[in-house]
């Protein structure tokens, strides 16, 4: 039953994603929710596929994501670029920014590569922030807005199509993140994940296994930014290399969600980005701060009653109501 | 017990070996040989360097100096995931198993650098008979298994590669002496199908009883070495580790 259930389930969710914005106003506040929800998913799976596979615990990968919306926005600011073309190139910068932090940072573990990494991040922030000639500096930027429709260059007059390219874009990751899972590279990172160095004793590459799924992991988050960049039309440095925006809520979704899992992140985006948006508008007007403070204890409970997130958590749940109906 | 198949070939060959941990000199000028379908130990108390040594053999000590050839290959200039495709399985001490992953799935992992899966059912195959009760066991975690059966994983993990030389370290730490018999006879098993076996051990009387050759270390260097039912009446054997 299982070898079926699961893709069938796959596949009445994304038809269910297909047809939802159709009930929606195009220019709604839900659908953009939703937009918002999928993109992080999809960064959430991104940040998986190092965080979760290779047990990497990544708290920079805001660099990779602003790297691929500001590569987009200047080439299109400066040279009208197709921003599909301006994310490609994104993603190839973003490989080489990978490729470059993994030099000093591949061989640490744990909290070591966590302060790495977030250094890394609040770097590419502060550069972000100074280099105002290229970036526009703290001031922001914003993509250039054309009336007319056209899916080369990524604008539209409604959220809809751009509702359809974040689904496409989690269809998208997650197969590749589930290709790895269960391909040669997954049982790698698994061993690496256990034991680094017994893994290196049967012959695990493991500098080259964490080195792949990292970069992978930054093409996928630079293009995300791409996407976030032609949805949202104007963004600053502390909001695409945000350490609370984007690093720390890309770990916590996938983390809060099940880490390592697939259906991991897709839950913890689907929790995490609705409750926000609830705290924020119930309790964002009347007192300061509750809304952040609400967040945080509603995680905090989440995660004392299951660590291992809301995948192990409805596991819990399932097998206590099995067990119930057969006892009776 | 005696080493009927040696060959007199070398099959590994350390010569003026140095190695330290930061400042520290852990290794002090490490001369060995060891032949073709050898059973050799190496012997000593804690702190003498064994596990350096075998750990600077696989390629995970990076401040090592010296020389280390084995069939020919220069294995101090050889990263530690390409020394198992030399044909050299270590089985570290602690065993170090991946508590997450099934026992079949372990096996599996000890046959990555094969490259395609084919020969692998036969590998498993050979494992579950040296040693049955993994066969029982197969889909537990290795996490939930014993002491005696987790080592039995981590022997098997290393057999995956149909190694040449076969690196055991300290496989009796923390074991049943019952089990600690077993997994000698294993090892005797292991060695009569045609792998030579570098034990280190801390059961000097155990170790001197099932190797052919035994080196003596302490403090970072060889002491002596000498055929292994000769040091087990050596004096200072038998003062020093024996307790007689």
């Amino acid at each position: 039953m299982t070898r079926f259930f699961y893709p069938s389930l796959a596949v009445v969710a994304v038809t269910v994603m297909s047809l939802l914005p159709l009930t929606l106003d195009p220019q709604g506040y839900e659908i953009r929710i939703l937009c918002i929800a999928m993109l992080f998913a999809a960064l959430g799976q991104a940040w998986n596929i190092v965080g979760g596979l290779a047990n990497q615990i990544s708290l920079g990968h805001a660099a990779y994501f602003g790297i691929g919306a500001y590569t987009s926005t200047i080439l299109l600011r400066l040279f009208s670029l197709s921003p599909w073309l301006g994310g490609i190139l994104g993603m190839v910068l973003a490989v080489l920014f990978a490729l470059l932090l993994s030099v000093p940072t591949v061989r640490l573990k744990g909290h070591y590569f966590a302060l790495a990494t977030l250094g890394a991040g609040e770097a590419m922030r502060v550069i972000a922030n100074s280099w105002a000639s290229v970036t526009g500096g703290p001031v922001g930027i914003s993509v250039p807005y054309s009336r007319e429709s056209s899916l080369w260059m990524m604008q539209f007059p409604t959220v809809l199509p751009n509702y359809y390219l974040f689904l496409i874009a989690l269809v998208i990751i997650c197969l590749v993140f589930w290709k790895i899972q269960t391909g040669a590279l997954g049982f790698r990172l698994r061993a690496i994940k256990e034991n680094e160095q017994a893994a290196e004793v049967i012959g695990v590459d493991t500098y080259r296994a964490k080195l792949i799924a990292s970069t992978v992991s930054a093409a996928i988050t630079a293009f995300m930014g791409t996407l976030y960049a032609q949805f949202q039309f104007f963004f600053d440095p502390d909001t695409v290399f945000g350490v609370a925006t984007i690093s720390v809520k890309m770990a916590l979704i996938a983390i809060l969600g099940g880490v390592g899992t697939l259906l991991g992140p897709l839950l913890g985006a689907a929790f995490i980005i609705p409750m926000e948006e609830f705290a924020n508008s119930y309790f964002g007007a009347s007192v300061a701060g509750l809304s952040q403070f609400a967040y945080g204890v509603i995680l905090v409970v989440i995660i004392l009653i299951n660590p291992r997130g809301l995948v192990a958590l409805i596991g819990q749940i399932k097998n206590r109501i099995f067990s119930k109906g057969g006892s009776q | 017990m005696t080493t009927p198949s040696a060959t007199g070939a070398p099959l590994l060959t350390i010569e003026n070996l140095c190695a330290s941990y930061g400042g520290a000199w852990v290794l002090k000028d490490v001369s060995l040989t060891m032949q073709v379908g050898e059973f050799l130990a190496i012997i000593g108390a804690n702190t003498a360097g064994k596990s350096t040594l075998l750990k600077a053999i696989s390629g995970l000590m990076p401040q090592t100096s010296g020389n280390i050839s084995f069939l020919g290959h220069d294995l101090l200039n050889t990263p530690a995931h390409r020394v198992p495709t030399l044909g050299i399985a270590h089985v570290p001490e602690g065993r170090h198993v991946f508590t997450e992953m099934t026992v079949e799935e372990n096996l599996r992992t000890g046959a990555f650098t094969r490259g395609k899966s084919s020969g692998v059912g036969d590998s498993i195959a050979r494992i579950f008979d040296l040693f049955p009760r993994l066969k029982e066991r197969r889909t537990q975690l290795a996490g939930t298994l014993s002491g005696g059966e987790q080592q039995m994983v981590a022997v098997g993990r290393g057999m995956m590669l149909d190694p040449k030389l076969l690196i055991l370290d300290e496989p009796s730490l923390g074991l049943a002496p019952i089990v600690v018999e077993e997994m000698h006879d294993r090892f005797h098993e292991i060695h009569n199908s045609g792998v030579s076996v570098l034990l280190v051990e801390q059961n000097v009387s155990l170790a001197l009883e099932s190797a052919g050759r035994a080196y003596v270390m302490s403090s970072g260097s060889i002491e002596f070495e000498g055929i292994a039912t000769e040091l087990a009446q050596d004096d200072r054997i038998r003062r020093a580790y024996l307790g007689i």
